[in-house]
């Protein structure tokens, strides 16, 4: 295969994966389920490969009080075995994602820094503010995944800059998560859709994903619920959502779900 | 022994399972180059100019002036080029071949050379290319083939519209879309140097298509063209006529440069250039009497044939043959023709146009039951051929006719009728929406009209005590189970363990042409060959009795290494005629009968549909082997499933917008419903054991079956496929249906 004449690190620790990744061309991987197909198209520019999926403190998954961390390198299959019961909106979002065999490598990171719009993690990270901790050589940073994300496949990830955990805050709350694919299995999103309710607050949360460029959190629907003005959101949703046509579906067939699901989130919550 | 109805395990299946057989790209031989193709990136263009930067001494070109024999890629007509000559007709179509050992190098160089073009106004869709407003690419009419016939007085009936009103008209155009074989292997071919000519090993189903494309393009005598077969992982007719236009562009290399060279296809390579299923168009008029008796039929059926002509002409044949479905009609009109576009070359799919022209008449019927107040079973039974009755082109069908029995039999597997009716009628509410869909067809076993006459297939097998026997033939393997039903005849005919039967390997050069492996033919056919060579080889040793042992007459006959051999080749029955221009005759050998009922459920909001099961009758004769039967049924019906369904492949000026496995959906194992699978064996006097075939059917009939239970859980009419969650809510939203509720 064409990456097989890549220099190729394997580091055992942050610190020397960061020291890896500190020189030009170096690339990170870590299950690489769709690094190395992006790779293919520009593999003229990269000269090492650094693995990150042989370090063990990214991956580990903790829970404390109601914080969630989940550490870069756990695979969707980790999470399953591991942590399934704390985060059943999570647990539903990645028993849909893929295949077995790419949840066996693909990890929580790695669909993070990927930025994909319809990256089908992400609606659910979104509609609970999850943070993201960053390390480089310099120093360590938090950031919020609706600022970490800027567009589709864009961060603000430096270079020499790791994601190594993400952190959730979990709330009293009920739920209504729905992907739909063009199939039941290996199937990238025609629209994902996450509604949250909090219980204790009364308050909402809704992410959209595969319909924007970036995933799309309805803050101003929000804050409509808030006001007790829930019967003007599926109205705002239909304006707020940006999908398009593509391959895969229609951007009006996409805005309409998007209106619907909302809908039944709504219903479910009454 | 008595191995013929049993199950026996494939022959081929443990290597498979363990990864110790061999597919082309598991092959190498010293010195080896890669080849790869430079394409097209205009629909339609007159090359200016091609500027070829300075290589190094390891990298050869090869062009179309180089070409040693006549520039085409032969087949029925001499329109498709091996390299574009002077103008291109689609995007993907090769105009220069390079040679090296490194593809990623060749893949460098490749974005060096300038191709200059000159842009011809490009035919896009079937509308364009009959619209006379364009040059034409093919002929004057820019038709590759026409077929037409009119039948007893359809006209008449037609016409009587709004006077007696004796009879009811319902009239429909129905819209189906390409098809990508998605066999798992992709195509690829090694050519070498060999004898006085070439050698070419490849992923295949017709080793005598590319002898002849070869010689031609060559110029080389046919014996100095040797063509095997290596194990092929899939084809459903993707590696029927493509692998000749590959197999020249790597003998060119190989001639130009001394050496093997390997060509391969990447799966985005595959998906955009080689040949797919026809997209077609289809205008359809019925009329019933006061009985809901068939009394005309009138048909306008067009596929879009993409650049060039490759298989069409018998493509459109046996979907024109299909126009009048599996009904008695005494009056039918049909006009069809497959014609010319800038889009990649239409070709072979398992179904081969049928599934097309099905998909048509049984929408005709099912539309047709809705409006007559029937039940969509109950208007088939009405009007199914039988026994005794004659086809559309006056065929009697003498024998082996077991359609009534495949429809009844889905039709109580599945409990239709009542079904059918409960869920029409139910009130609307959150629920998944139930509906169940029916269809019946038939596949017509072998080559269309005079096919198997012209291409006259042989077959021979040699015995020996020391070394059994072996079976020669050119009929490939490519996954279907080819070399185990043979065996299982040929074991069955001469009464010997199956151990003992052996099949030579399919290369030109050591076996007869028993024809190519196509046509749902191979077991009734090229197995009926087998079986009458079996025959005359218990003739020659005294053991022509069923009741006399072959074994030991052999022993008592022969020497230990004392080989006998019997040829045979097809000979068309006195009573088989066929006139090709006016479609009247036996248009087939034998047909094998079907009908499958599918079940879905419907989300009534967002459309989305899951299919829950699918109830398939085959009528074939006979089942040499049972398993195998039944994974041609289940895996035709996914892949009949994924036609209808999900697998979207759109194409903008000539530009395939579906490049990858993400992008183009076949069914996964999630997607596949529960499949009952139903052999029934109205047996077939002239196959082997009364066998006929089952290659192809499984796939013909889903799509209508599909949409029809669509149809019956959301009471609107569809007329095209596939049929997305999308199409729904179009037409929901279009038929100012309620897709949006009070929240």
């Amino acid at each position: 295969m064409w990456y097989e004449s890549l220099a190729f690190e394997n580091p055992k620790t942050v610190q020397e994966a960061l020291e890896c990744l500190a020189t030009d061309g170096a690339e990170v991987i870590a299950g690489g389920t769709d690094k190395l197909v992006q790779l293919r198209e520009k593999k003229k520019s990269i000269k090492k490969i650094v693995n990150i999926g042989d370090i063990k403190s990214l991956k580990k998954i903790k829970k404390n009080g109601n914080t969630l961390t989940i550490g870069a390198c756990i695979t969707y299959s980790e999470f399953l075995e591991l942590a399934s019961e704390n985060l059943p909106l999570l647990t539903d979002a990645v028993k849909q994602i893929a295949s077995p065999s790419i949840r066996n490598i693909a990890t929580f990171g790695g669909n993070i820094v990927n930025a994909s719009p319809a990256g089908d993690t992400l609606p659910v990270l979104y509609a609970f503010d999850a943070e993201q901790l960053l390390e480089s050589l310099h120093g360590k940073r938090v950031v919020k995944i609706n600022d970490f994300i800027t567009g589709p496949g864009e961060t603000i990830l430096n270079n020499g800059e790791l994601l190594t955990e993400i952190r959730i805050n979990i709330p009293s709350f009920t739920y209504y998560y729905r992907k739909f694919g063009p199939r039941k299995a290996l199937a990238l999103s025609k629209v994902s859709f996450c509604g949250v309710h909090l219980t204790d607050s009364d308050e909402i949360r809704l992410a959209y994903g595969a319909v924007g460029p970036a995933v799309i959190r309805a803050y101003e629907a929000e804050e409509l619920y808030k006001k007790g003005q829930k019967d003007k959101i599926p109205d705002l949703i239909e304006k707020l959502v940006q999908p398009i046509n593509d391959q895969r579906s229609t951007a009006e067939y996409r805005r309409y779900l998007c209106v619907e699901m909302t809908r039944e989130f709504l219903k479910k919550i009454q | 022994m008595g191995y013929v109805g049993k199950s026996v395990s494939r022959v081929d299946a443990a290597d498979k399972i363990r990864g110790k057989a061999k597919y082309i790209d598991d092959l190498t031989f010293p010195d080896m180059l890669v080849g790869i193709t430079i394409r097209s990136t205009r629909q339609r263009a007159r090359i200016v100019d091609i500027k070829i930067p300075e290589l190094p001494e390891n990298i050869v070109t090869f062009s179309a002036d180089e070409i040693p024999g006549d520039n085409y890629v032969a087949l029925f007509k001499e329109d498709q080029p091996f390299l574009a000559n002077g103008i291109v007709q689609y995007i993907g179509e090769p105009v220069l071949l390079l040679a090296g050992p490194d593809k990623n190098i060749l893949r460098e160089v490749e974005e060096r050379i300038e191709i200059k073009y000159e842009d011809i106004p490009a035919i896009n869709t079937i509308e364009e290319a009959l619209s006379g407003k364009f040059p034409p690419i093919y002929g004057d009419e820019n038709i590759y083939k026409r077929y037409g016939y009119v039948k007893g007085d359809p006209d008449s009936i037609f016409k009587e519209k709004g006077k007696s009103k004796k009879y009811k008209i319902f009239s429909g155009t129905y819209k189906t879309g390409y098809q990508e074989h998605v066999y798992l292997e992709t195509q690829g071919v090694i050519a070498m140097l060999y004898g006085n000519g070439v050698k070419v090993l490849g992923s295949l189903q017709c080793p005598f298509y590319i002898n002849r494309a070869l010689a031609i393009g060559l110029g080389l005598k046919p014996d100095d063209v040797v063509i095997e077969q290596v194990c092929t992982g899939g084809a459903f007719g993707g590696k029927e006529e493509f692998p000749s236009l590959m197999a020249g562009h790597a003998a060119f290399l190989a001639l130009k440069t001394g050496k093997p060279v390997k060509m391969i296809y990447d799966r985005q390579e595959d998906l955009l250039v080689t040949t797919k299923r026809h997209p077609s168009k289809t205008i359809q008029r019925i009329a019933f009497d006061s009985d809901n008796r068939i009394a005309a039929i009138e048909t306008d059926f067009t596929l879009d044939g993409g650049a060039h002509s490759t298989l069409s002409e018998v493509v459109l044949a046996r979907g024109a043959l299909a126009a009048t479905g599996v009904y008695r009609c005494v009056n039918s009109k049909l006009s069809s023709r497959a014609v010319s576009t800038n889009n990649v070359p239409s070709g072979a799919f398992r179904g081969f146009g049928a599934p097309q022209a099905f998909f048509a008449i049984e929408q005709s019927i099912n539309h047709s039951a809705n409006k007559l107040g029937l039940n969509p079973y109950n208007l088939r039974k009405i009007n199914i051929l039988r026994k005794g009755d004659r086809t559309t082109t006056g065929q009697l069908l003498s024998e082996s006719t077991g359609l009534e029995k495949v429809l009844d039999a889905v039709e109580k597997a599945a409990d239709f009728r009542k079904k059918y009716e409960s869920y029409k009628n139910k009130k609307t509410d959150d629920k998944p929406l139930k509906g169940i869909g029916i269809s019946s067809f038939f596949h017509g076993i072998g080559f269309t009209g005079k096919g198997e006459e012209i291409i006259k297939a042989t077959a021979a097998v040699e015995y020996s005590v020391k070394d059994g026997a072996v079976i020669k033939i050119s009929t490939v393997e490519m996954g279907q189970g080819m070399s185990t039903v043979i065996r299982q005849i040929g074991a069955d005919s001469l009464q010997l363990p199956i151990s003992e039967i052996h099949i030579s390997a399919p290369d030109t050069s050591r076996v007869p042409n028993s024809g190519p492996t196509v046509a749902s033919r191979t077991t009734t056919i090229v197995g009926g060959l087998v079986y009458q060579c079996c025959m005359e080889l218990r003739e020659k040793v005294n053991a022509k009795e069923f009741s006399s042992d072959f074994s030991s007459s052999a022993k008592e006959n022969l020497d230990e290494e004392e080989v006998i051999s019997s040829t045979k080749s097809y000979k068309v029955p006195k009573d088989v005629h066929w006139d090709n221009d006016n479609f009247i005759g036996s248009a087939y050998p034998a047909y094998s009968w079907a009908a499958v009922v599918v079940e879905v459920e419907v989300d009534p909001i967002t459309f989305e549909v899951s299919v829950e099961k699918i109830t398939a009758a085959n009528d074939i004769g006979k089942a040499i082997n049972p398993v195998l039967v039944e994974g041609q049924i289940e895996g035709g019906s996914l892949q009949g499933l994924g036609y209808a369904s999900t697998e979207v492949m759109t194409i903008t000026n000539g530009k395939i917008n579906n490049h990858s496995l993400t992008d183009y959906i076949i069914p996964t194992s999630l997607d596949t419903p529960e499949i009952d699978s139903i052999i029934i064996e109205e047996s077939y006097s002239r196959g082997p054991f009364g066998a006929k075939g089952v290659g192809e059917q499984p796939l013909v009939g889903v799509p209508p079956a599909y949409v029809g239970a669509v149809e019956n859980a959301l009471g609107v009419e569809f007329f095209e496929i596939p049929l997305t969650p999308e199409k729904i809510y179009l037409k929901l939203k279009n038929a100012n249906r309620r897709v949006r509720r009070e929240c």
